[in-house]
């Protein structure tokens, strides 16, 4: 049975498989670019989006339709923070700019930045919210026990789909630049 | 090649000599069947003390018996020693002990990788379990991982560091089951004997054939998935970090893609053992031979496009969410099927019930409960009520107990006899065959009820609404658990006892295939010189056309 020809059809076989097992893997990274720009092309929707420019709302503000905006925040828990809004929901029409101040406050004993991350479901709301000022645009570094009070602007245009009546805001304050497990401020919950 | 078992054709029964020899060394097919098998036995009662562990934190509601930190690592480490270290190698192991003799081979094509494929097990585990061990032994560390199974970002990274250990354990158990994959696509296409044709294989065969080529497909998947956590959690990276543009749901769509045919690549070669009981003990050929082919085929070309159906509630646009709710209930189409032909194959045979064939009944009677509580979570709208709770957990426990477990059950009763040469001892069979069968039911059923309810899954306290099933699931669950004690005694019992009756070699009447032409036990190198296949000896088809 050691039948030269035998091993050499095995060691086909053996060549192919790991060359599809390569692929394969390589394929799991490549996953990794492909889901924004399938997410934005196929489905039009930006899984990190930042606002848009309004270019909708010539008419200037819709009076006949009302939406109700709501606030969700977290803190990632390497971030002894908090992050709190004034109003836990406004209701605002299209076109019309509003502005709700949001607070957050080092609670640890270090000095220390963190970048908070938007989103805003349903998704395809996205496109049509732009914002004038965001303390999520850039860095925020707070020193141990300081707390800052940062006003987000912004306005949703007309073009909103009809069923959207109800959009939720969703920030989330993470640490800046370390890897999580390199962020010793506070130790992991479980460690 | 010197070690090659071919090598040794002309001295049968050559056992290499010394245990080092024969087992760390092994490379033949039955004693690395064998020890894939006892290997999952092992892993099987590990990852069933973990869950007599949840089930008696459950029993009650309130805190009882551990801290929930260590709840979470019991409900985790449970998935992954019951998945990757009992389910998928006793299908490996099954498919080392038969595929050879199912089509007439001497040996797995690549002896010295199927080796390898089981020796990277054990520390595949060792590594797994480390931290869990250290914590509950000598109190070192924060324990193993306790977010889940499906290692979700960013909770899988806020642990401690078990989650590297996780990690290369995955790795490991990756690269083993690519190896024992690559091995049985080879077996199957250069080993055959000849007359073997692919269309007339059995169709436990073609079930592992398929399965195989779903495990080189998504197995790097997963190791592509792992790795990015790895470097996000310990090299800055942020692949599903939004900190640095990722995203946390890119990782359950790769998950998935790889999850949702890992699901199948447990529940394939069940379908292949299944389609081999019910004939025999039907004493009739398996209705629709080829359509139960091409189901398998094509079930797994569907298990690809549905991943996303475990997402739901992710807020997917309205497009993706109904593309992926036909595409999972077009799954039904095929598995329906499968069932259908079943039933046909058990229609006006002459129908015996030894304990593999009461198995195979239960394991197509409660997998359908299973089917069919996928189907209610694969409607959208219903899922986002059902999703994440513990409706879920009996829907994946009746496709995974009740339809993998029960059908390697079901194998090793059927097989046993060929490999000991004995019969087991059929009465206890029958009591472990119906204590399990009753307590399964007493354990998973009320698990659709606290589900629909609305109870999450992954929690060690609840509502105390919720009190009176979860007495009963635990009930249930005890009564299961020590069951399966019965089955390990049996199992022992067959391999050890001299007194039981011999088995002949067809074993069961109505047996048909290569298999069943060796003696029992089979030598220790079966089918050195190609068998001459005659009519008799196939299970389907004729030799010739
Ligand atoms: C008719 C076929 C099936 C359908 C339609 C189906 C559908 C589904 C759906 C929609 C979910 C997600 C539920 C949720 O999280 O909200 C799910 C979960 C699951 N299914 Fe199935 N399924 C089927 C067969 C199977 C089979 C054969 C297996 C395994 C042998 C399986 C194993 C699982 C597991 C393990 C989960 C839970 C994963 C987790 O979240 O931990 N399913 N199934
Ligand atoms: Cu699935």
């Amino acid at each position: 049975m050691t039948n030269p020809n035998l091993q050499q059809r095995n060691a086909r076989v053996l060549r192919w498989a790991l060359a599809a097992t390569a692929a394969a893997f390589a394929f799991g990274f490549a996953l990794a670019p492909f889901y924004d720009v399938l997410c934005e092309k196929v489905f039009g929707i930006r899984p990190t989006q930042t606002a848009s420019e309004a270019t909708a709302c010539a008419g200037g503000v819709v009076q006949d339709r009302e939406l109700l905006v709501e606030f969700d925040t977290s803190i990632s828990p390497e971030l002894p923070w908090r992050l709190d809004a004034a109003k836990k929901s406004v209701k605002v029409r299209p076109c019309e700019p509003a502005t709700v101040t949001f607070t957050a406050t080092n609670d640890g004993r270090l000095t220390l930045t963190g970048r908070a991350i938007f989103t805003v479901a349903p998704a395809e709301a996205a496109i049509h919210l732009s914002k004038t000022e965001c303390f999520c645009f850039t860095e925020q570094e707070l020193e141990a026990g300081q707390s800052r009070e940062m006003p987000v602007r912004f306005v949703i245009d007309d073009q909103l789909p009809a069923d959207v009546s109800r959009l939720t805001f969703r920030y989330v304050f993470n640490p800046v630049a370390k890897p999580l497990a390199m962020t010793s401020a506070v130790s992991p919950p479980n460690s | 090649m010197a070690h090659d078992a071919s090598t040794h054709h002309d001295d049968h029964d050559h056992k290499p000599h010394g245990f080092v020899n024969r087992w760390l060394y092994a490379t033949n097919h039955k004693d690395i069947g064998t020890m894939y098998l006892v290997f999952s036995l092992v892993m099987f009662f590990l990852g069933g003390l973990m869950a007599m562990v949840i089930r008696g934190e459950l029993m009650f509601p309130g805190l009882q018996l551990i801290e929930p930190e260590f709840f979470n690592q019991m409900t985790t480490m449970h998935a992954l020693v019951m998945i990757f270290g009992a389910v998928m190698p006793a299908f490996v192991g099954l498919a080392n002990w038969m595929i050879p003799m199912m089509v007439g081979a001497p040996d797995m094509a690549l002896p010295r990788m199927n080796n390898w494929s089981f020796w990277i097990m054990p520390f595949a585990f060792t590594t797994l379990l480390l931290p869990l061990a250290l914590k509950v032994f000598f109190d070192i560390g924060g324990g193993g991982p306790a977010g889940g199974w499906t290692l979700y970002p960013p909770l899988s990274l806020q642990g401690g560091d078990s989650v590297a250990f996780t990690i290369f354990a995955v790795h490991m158990m990756g690269i083993s089951s690519i190896m024992g994959a690559i091995n049985i696509i080879a077996t199957i296409l250069n080993m055959r004997a000849p007359g073997m044709d692919l269309l007339k294989m059995p169709v436990f065969v073609w079930s592992w054939l398929i399965t195989a080529f779903l495990l080189i497909a998504v197995m790097p998947v997963l190791a592509g998935a792992v790795t990015m956590l790895l470097t996000d959690k310990f090299f800055g990276t942020t692949f599903f970090s939004a900190t640095g543009g990722g995203d946390p749901v890119m990782f359950q769509h790769i998950f998935w893609f790889f999850g949702h045919p890992e699901v199948y690549i447990m529940i394939l070669p069940a379908f292949g053992i299944v389609s081999e009981i019910i004939p025999t003990f039907s004493r009739k050929p398996l209705f629709g031979y080829k359509a139960m082919v091409y189901a398998i085929a094509s079930i797994a070309f569907l298990s690809f496009i549905v991943w996303a159906h475990h997402m739901f509630t992710v807020g997917m646009p309205l497009g993706g969410e109904l593309f992926f709710m036909y595409a999972t209930m077009l799954i039904a189409v095929p598995t329906g099927i499968k069932v259908f032909n079943w039933v046909f194959t058990m229609w006006k045979g002459s129908m015996t019930f030894e304990t593999p064939m009461l198995f195979a009944l239960a394991f197509v009677i409660l997998f359908s409960i299973g089917g069919f509580s996928g189907l209610m979570l694969a409607i959208v709208p219903a899922d986002f009520q059902y999703h994440d709770t513990y409706f879920v957990v009996a829907h994946f426990h009746y496709v995974l107990v009740t339809g993998a477990i029960f059908s390697v059950m079901a194998a090793v009763y059927y097989w046993l006899p060929k490999w000991t040469g004995r019969m087991y001892n059929e009465r206890l069979g029958k009591i472990h065959f119906w204590a399990s069968a009753i307590s399964v039911n007493v354990l998973f059923f009320p698990q659709h009820f606290l589900g629909l309810a609305g109870m999450p899954r992954r929690i060690p306290d609840y509502n105390v609404a919720f009190a009176d099933w979860n007495l009963v699931s635990s009930l249930g669950g005890f009564a299961f658990g020590l069951t399966q004690l019965l089955f390990a005694y049996i199992v022992w019992d067959c391999s050890r006892n001299k007194s039981l009756a011999k088995a002949t070699d067809q074993v069961w009447e109505g047996a048909h295939g290569l298999e069943w032409t060796l003696s029992s036990p089979p030598p220790y190198h079966s089918f050195t010189t190609p068998p001459v296949i005659t009519d008799s000896m196939l299970a389907h088809g004729n030799v010739a056309h």
